[in-house]
């Protein structure tokens, strides 16, 4: 039987607004084993670039508890490194490796980020985790950063 | 098919044929209104098949009451307004609102640039519906803010 934050999770991939990203080529589910989940965002084609980043999401307590998200090798099931992350002004500072090793996504809905920065409730509240958020709120965060015209491939 | 339709904030995804008519599809997401697709500045017709009136696979419609929305945009302290279809895409009220009719951004500056409703700070989807943020009075206000980078 599911946990109630497994069964949480699981109802937001079943809601509207993550089968509309994956409708609209945002993102995709590659694998669910609970607490984590693997979810590659799309990105716009650069050249050398993959088509898609994989995050890779540890969920306990999902949604009282703010998602964390380790950027993912998963042919070889490791943190991704620094050469296979995006680069541009906003993508690639949030997908920093000088920070916390490079576990983390450098953003105000992610538990690890939230936690060394209390400040980040008050300078970007619109983009703060809180319980009334889905896994959607992230994701289309990630999103819209790869989408930025200054998002540079690799 | 999969169409998304959108009513207000709420979203759903509806398996359908290109057959089906429109108010069919509306009946199945449980949705009253009128159907509007894109930039069209008219409703879906509801008899008319989906397929007839151009909405594919991964087609959004938006189900709204106004035909039309003002959209009132702040930016450094002025305020402009631009009427739309309940159907276009923010992405389309971003362009107009960067460009020579709105605030006249720079080429360069446009793009860095996105919009939030005037009651929050996080940047909206530029493919949400303008309609989709509309009040009973079909008018909605937004602010043109620069895209910012998480620092700190």
């Amino acid at each position: 039987m599911a946990t109630p934050d497994e069964a949480a999770f699981g109802a937001d991939l079943d809601g509207g607004a993550f089968r509309a990203g994956v409708l609209q080529g945002r993102w995709s589910l590659l694998s669910l084993a609970w607490p984590n989940a693997v979810i590659a965002v799309h990105a716009p084609w650069r050249t050398g670039a993959p088509d898609a980043y994989a995050l890779r999401f540890e969920l306990t307590n999902y949604p009282s508890d703010a998602p964390t998200a380790t950027p993912w090798d998963v042919l070889r099931g490791v943190l991704l490194g620094p050469e296979g992350r995006p680069k541009g002004h906003l993508v690639g500072f949030m997908f920093r490796t000088d920070w916390e090793g490079g576990r983390a996504l450098y953003a105000p809905c992610d538990r690890v980020a939230i936690a060394g920065h209390g400040d980040w409730s008050q300078q970007y509240a619109g983009w703060m985790w809180d319980a009334s958020k889905d896994i959607t709120h992230y994701l289309r965060l990630v999103w819209d950063r790869l989408n930025d015209p200054e998002y540079t491939g690799l | 098919m999969d169409i998304i339709v959108t009513k207000g904030r709420d979203r759903k995804v509806i398996p359908t044929g290109g057959d089906a008519l429109v108010q069919d599809v509306l009946s199945v997401a449980g949705s009253s209104g009128e159907a509007y697709h894109g930039d069209a500045p008219k409703p879906l017709d509801p008899m008319t098949s989906l397929a007839a009136q151009g909405v594919g696979h991964g087609a959004q419609i938006l189900v709204s009451t106004c035909r039309r929305v003002t959209a009132s945009v702040e930016f450094n302290g002025a305020t402009k307004t631009h009427e739309m279809p309940p159907g276009a895409a923010l992405a389309a009220l971003l362009a107009w609102a960067t460009g020579p009719q709105g605030f006249a951004l720079s080429a360069d500056q446009g793009p860095k640039h996105g919009l939030t409703t005037c009651a929050a700070t996080d940047e909206l989807d530029k493919a949400d519906h303008v309609g989709s943020f509309a009040g009973d009075d079909c008018t909605a206000c937004f602010k043109l803010v620069p895209s910012r980078r998480f620092e700190g």
